[in-house]
């Protein structure tokens, strides 16, 4: 299981919205290659019935009065945009 | 005196006696950037009018007996985390430009208690690296050597504290990302249990792993800083709602009753000879100070590197995710669709190890690897977690190196592309279960570098490892003994 393909490294780029150059599908091909083949030691321990943890707290639902609050500001939240029209976010038309 | 070598709470007390003015105390600083700033190259952006607005503000406070805990001290900031007055770039060309609408929760209560913040440090990209030489900017050096790296991913906050740039600085942990350039530096540096800060306004590496943290030049300074940031904070459900204890208080005389855990596995993970003695010493040290030694074991230490960069890079994978090109942060241009748009902005904005990083994140987390993968390795976090559970049943507090290794030199990790990972293994995990865990000086390398101690304690007890680390500094003959970055 610690095989990856060229292949397979452009299917997850193209999953995670990345482009990758020739060279970099080479190097990431090797790179990643050498990290799947140093976790697959986890294959060697035995965790059937153990539970996994996703959080080193007991993680659960914080619940407020639904209440409103203030928040960002339009104007705020806008300005970092690299392309906005003083309402909304621009994007390159879609349909 | 130079004031810029002085303590935290050294040029407290002398603020509080009016020995000498916040505008003294932060020009010092400033003038010290300008002499070490060529080599040391800790900052990516410099405030100094600001700091020197905010020493004015602070000495008016003082004189009107409002003064609060940090007033007056010069504090910089890893650039991760979110200031309204100053770009938070994290060191990706991603967010170049990126100006934060509002100030981290941590940043507030800097402010709030008085601190003057002395500018924005140099960190690996989006705090993913070990030796700050993934930053898109700026590369720190070691100050007690420019040809050794000052370790990361918070290599700016440690050089910053270090060569006398500030007096203390903020960084953060996801897997030793404070501990191990404090190590390297010489500075003290504490990740703090995972819900003791908050984590509002600290832009996200890995979500369950992710603590801001202080890093400082003594134990008594860490403490002081962890009480004016630390408690609860309505803005992250994650943060826990316990009182902050006056840290300060725990720092006194004598281990008597306190047990020291040494983990027998720790012995197997090639430590370098000349830091296993350093460790050796202060394990005497702490024996002195009268704590007790005893073996313990940390069965799951083999595996617990692979789980962690597995849910590390999983949680990578998914937080990266928001920078699209579209809300803030860098945008390709020339796109003619969306895809495109996102694509073309990731590929351009994001540096070699972060796109690594995102690479195989997404694969552990995809259709038909989950379960091999990301789920093993939360099941593996369990193992591990149940491990230090266990050992602390046997003891207070576990010793150990916080890196195998003293600070390398420029490159050399780069030959093999595992080594800098595995090098992560002492201090991974403490963010695998979310305990606390302090670097404290512990002597020199034989090359005549830092080598840090590392303590870890169960959830919330940052109180014994102050406690512990004072009673180290204090029988530790370098700690203070700042190196001359000029002289290089």
């Amino acid at each position: 299981m610690s095989e990856i393909t060229k292949n397979e490294i452009e299917y997850v780029a193209r999953l995670a919205r990345l482009d990758l150059q020739p060279q970099e599908v080479e190097t990431m091909t090797n790179h990643i290659g050498l990290m799947l083949n140093y976790v697959a030691k986890l294959q060697e321990l035995d965790t059937t019935d153990i539970p996994i943890t996703t959080h080193s707290q007991e993680a659960n639902n914080v619940f407020r009065e639904d209440v409103v609050l203030s928040s960002l500001e339009r104007e705020n939240a806008l300005k970092n945009a690299p392309q906005q029209n003083g309402d909304s976010f621009v994007v390159p038309r879609i349909i | 005196m130079d004031l810029y070598s002085l303590t935290l709470h050294e040029a407290k007390e002398m603020l509080e006696r009016g020995d000498i003015t916040a505008v003294q105390l932060t020009q010092s600083v400033l003038a010290r950037m300008d002499a070490v700033e060529g080599v040391v190259k800790a900052y990516i952006t410099r405030n100094d009018e600001g700091a020197l607005t905010a020493a004015k503000q602070a000495d008016d406070l003082r004189r009107a007996g409002k003064a609060g805990i940090l007033c007056g001290l010069p504090i910089s900031l890893k650039d991760v985390l979110c200031t309204a007055d100053m770009k938070t770039t994290c060191g990706s060309k991603m967010l170049e430009n990126f100006q934060p609408p509002y100030d981290a929760t941590v940043v507030e209560k800097l402010k709030n208690k008085g601190a003057v913040i002395t500018g924005k440090v140099t960190m690996d990209e989006f705090a993913m690296g070990s030796s700050n030489e993934t930053c898109a900017f700026n590369v720190p050096t070691n100050p007690w050597n420019s040809k050794y790296v000052a370790g990361g991913s918070s290599g700016g906050s440690a050089a910053s504290v270090a060569a006398g740039e500030c007096l203390a600085s903020l960084g953060s942990d996801t897997g030793g990302s404070i501990r191990q350039p404090a190590s390297f530096c010489g500075t003290v540096g504490i990740k703090p249990t995972y819900g003791r800060v908050s984590r509002y306004g600290l832009v996200a590496y890995a979500s369950s792993l992710d603590q801001v943290g202080p890093l400082t030049k003594d134990v008594t300074d860490c403490a002081l800083m962890l009480e004016a940031i630390a408690g609860f904070d309505s803005h992250d459900s994650t943060s826990l709602k316990q009182k902050v204890p006056t840290y300060s208080e725990s720092l006194i005389d004598g281990l008597q009753g306190i047990r020291i855990g040494i983990p027998k596995e720790y012995f197997g993970l090639g430590i370098r000879d000349d830091v296993n003695k350093v460790v050796m010493d202060s394990l005497d040290k702490l024996k002195d100070a009268g704590a007790e030694l005893v073996e313990i074991s940390l069965p799951h230490t083999d595996y617990s590197l692979a789980a962690y960069y597995l849910i590390a890079m999983a949680e990578a994978s998914s937080n990266l995710a928001r920078f699209d090109g579209v809300r803030y942060g860098f945008r390709a241009e020339d796109c003619d669709s969306l895809d495109k748009l996102y694509s073309k902005s990731r590929s351009l904005g994001f540096g070699q190890e972060v796109k690594k990083r995102i690479l195989l994140g997404t694969y552990a987390l995809s259709s038909g690897y989950y379960d091999a993968y990301y789920k093993k390795a939360s099941q593996v976090r369990s193992l591990v977690r149940n491990d230090f559970n266990e050992a602390f049943a046997k003891c207070d507090l576990i010793c150990s190196a916080v890196s195998p290794v003293p600070a390398f030199e420029f490159g050399d990790m780069s030959k093999d592309p595992l080594a800098i990972y595995l090098s992560d293994i002492l201090t991974i995990p403490a963010n695998l279960t979310g305990m606390p865990s302090i670097s404290v000086p512990g002597g020199l390398s034989t090359d005549g570098l830092p080598v840090g101690i590392q303590l870890q304690a169960p959830h919330l007890k940052e109180d014994l490892l102050f406690k512990a680390g004072w009673n180290l500094e204090k029988r530790v003959e370098m700690v203070g003994n700042f190196p001359k970055p000029e002289a290089q």
